[in-house]
């Protein structure tokens, strides 16, 4: 079944709270924001202040870390319930999370932890995810994660997995460029061959991020500059997709608001070529 | 409700159940020396060895190194989480002795259930008094309970308060003497021999590595003095002392009183506190009310 297609909404940043003075003040031409929805799923006090100001000006997309929705404990309505009463507030075109799990009966790990790819995980992973979509009554969309590790129990490789988790639970993709390169990089597979096995109508949303170099494996940690070579990969991803609405990611070690809005607009120069016939503008590395 | 979906191979050898309890055992295993993953699975078996069982190898990293970093990246968030959370007790300590004699310990014993990080240290305060075994066992633990107070207030509930102009008007007052008052949920009350809250904030006008090399300001120890916590209308964090009279009235609140059953108490309790309550209690009353303090229960909001 072919997924509806949402709107593009533009370039957008992650809403956080070093950034709030600014925001509030200059009132800055910016085209969405995106925020974690956990750190909203409060009952009172000033982040739910700060956020119905930023609703007041700005569309608001909610992207939430703690759905877990690979984990075996069943589907928390209590958490699905708060997550439902903020997108009323927020107004958020869609939902997304991560393809993980997070937590077992009585533990929460607090962390995107990785699934093995096999016909049984698909199966269950994409009947959570077509129930969580239509309890939310709004698109819903699952993110690649950036992995360290792949489990001798794979069936098949993580794109295939990727598409037929959302294929078969009819959801859309929250497509991570840094994450596929991160994670190629990891486990040694060509980036190209990730998405160009991907059912890319389905990208609702991308994110772009920084990751550090560990020498020995790439860790994501959303607190540098898009590398070359992540932009790279944007830059042939995003045409693919009839374009969707970019985010920058930037969790840690935080720039000013004006800097990392900056690095966010770089984004404009590698969708130009949505409209262009010829090929693709290519970053070259000078190192 | 919907209906729920069961988890496969609950059975299953090797199946997801079987290698998320084995991954979950893992990474939430104390790091060893240098940050380094334990050298021993929880099992007792050799973590190089398990990890084989489970995990393929990459291309540069063998997989218990591959398992190293998300062991890593549970104990590095989670500690990171009660740093930020808890400025007194990290800067009382620094980084180091507070992740050895408090946070990992204290993750260990009581590890998240929750999937919202805002109520991580909800147990660390109670857990300091029976588990933390330091001469300054007492200043750790009211400091704890002093830094969770801060995060439960800055995003409890604020629930509408009543019209007390409209309340007072019933019945010549008694109305409102005997309606039954709650006090909002961001408000605490604390009492201590010390003025904490002073010293507290003058520790985090400094980072922690200051307190690493200066030495602390002085905390003297003096009278029982009482405080109350509370969210201002900016929705920020502000505190003020308060006389014993208005601490045992504003505590009863806390667990629902009405006004006539508070003076009693006091009355019962001692002639001084109740002199004070008798002079006091209409500015006190006037005070909450326009801080919005106190609420109704629902059902004698929705009589009102």
């Amino acid at each position: 079944m072919q997924p509806q297609k949402l709107p593009n909404l533009g370039i957008g940043i992650g809403l956080r709270p070093p950034h709030y003075d600014d925001i509030l003040r200059l009132k800055p031409t910016i085209d969405w924001f995106e925020i974690i929805s956990e750190n909203f799923m409060i009952d009172g006090g000033k982040p739910l202040e700060t956020l119905e100001q930023i609703l007041e000006h700005y569309p608001v997309v909610q992207h939430g870390v703690s759905l877990a929705i690979g984990s075996p404990a069943p589907l928390d309505f209590d958490y699905l319930k708060k997550l439902k009463a903020l997108t009323r507030k927020t107004k958020t075109p869609w939902v997304s999370d991560h393809l993980c799990w997070g937590h077992l009966p009585g533990a929460h790990y607090h962390d995107l932890l990785p699934l093995p790819y096999t016909k049984e995980v698909i199966d269950y992973v994409a009947q959570r995810a077509h129930q969580v979509q239509d309890y939310l009554e709004l698109p819903f969309a699952l993110e690649n994660l950036s992995s360290y590790v792949t489990f001798r129990q794979d069936e098949m490789t993580e794109w295939d997995f990727y598409s037929a988790v959302v294929e078969k639970a009819n959801i859309y993709m929250m497509l991570d460029v840094n994450n596929i390169y991160v994670s190629s990089r990891n486990h040694g597979f060509d980036p190209k061959t990730y998405y160009q096995n991907l059912p890319l109508e389905r990208v609702v949303q991308f994110h772009l991020a920084g990751h550090r170099d560990c020498v020995d494996y790439l860790l994501d940690t959303h607190d540098q500059p898009v590398c070359d070579e992540v932009w790279n990969l944007y830059a042939q991803i995003y045409p693919l997709t009839g374009g969707a609405s970019t985010l920058l990611e930037w969790d840690d070690n935080f720039l000013s608001f004006a800097e990392t809005w900056a690095e966010a607009l770089k984004a404009k120069q590698f969708q130009q070529s949505i409209h262009k016939e010829h090929s693709l503008p290519t970053l070259v590395s000078v190192a | 409700m919907p209906e729920q979906i069961t988890a496969p191979s609950e059975n299953k050898e090797n199946g997801l159940a079987d290698i998320q309890k084995w991954f979950a055992n893992v990474i939430t295993q104390p790091l060893g020396k240098n940050d380094t993953i334990s050298k021993c699975a929880p099992s007792g078996s050799s973590i190089a060895d398990e990890a084989d069982i489970y995990i393929a190898p990459g291309p540069t990293l063998r997989p218990h190194q591959r398992m190293e970093i998300y062991n890593q990246q549970y104990w590095w968030r989670l500690l990171n989480h009660l740093h930020t959370n808890f400025p007194l007790l990290i800067r009382l300590l620094g980084y180091r002795t507070f992740n050895a004699l408090i946070g990992v310990p204290f993750l260990t014993d009581c590890p998240p259930k929750h999937w919202s990080l805002v109520t991580l240290g909800e147990q660390l305060a109670q857990w300091i008094l029976k588990s933390y075994k330091r001469s300054d066992k007492l200043l750790m633990h009211e400091g704890a309970a002093l830094d969770y107070a801060f995060t439960a207030s800055f995003v409890a509930t604020s629930i509408p308060a009543p019209d007390f102009v409209a309340l007072a008007a019933i019945d010549g007052g008694n109305h409102l003497l005997q309606s039954t008052l709650f006090l909002q949920p961001h408000i605490h009350l604390f009492s201590w021999k010390y003025d904490l809250l002073a010293f507290r904030d003058a520790i985090l006008k400094q980072p922690v590595e200051y307190w690493q090399k200066h030495r602390l300001p002085r905390l003297p120890l003096g009278k029982l003095q009482r405080f109350v916590i509370y969210r201002n209308f900016q929705n920020q964090i502000a505190w003020r002392h308060i006389s014993e009279a208005e601490f045992f009235l504003l505590k009863l609140l806390k667990n629902g009183t009405t006004l006539q059953d508070g003076c009693d108490c006091i009355e019962n309790e001692r002639s001084d506190l109740y002199a004070d309550t008798a002079e006091n209690l209409p500015t006190w009353i006037q005070n909450w009310a326009s801080a919005k303090w106190l609420f109704l229960d629902r059902a004698q909001q929705s009589a009102l």
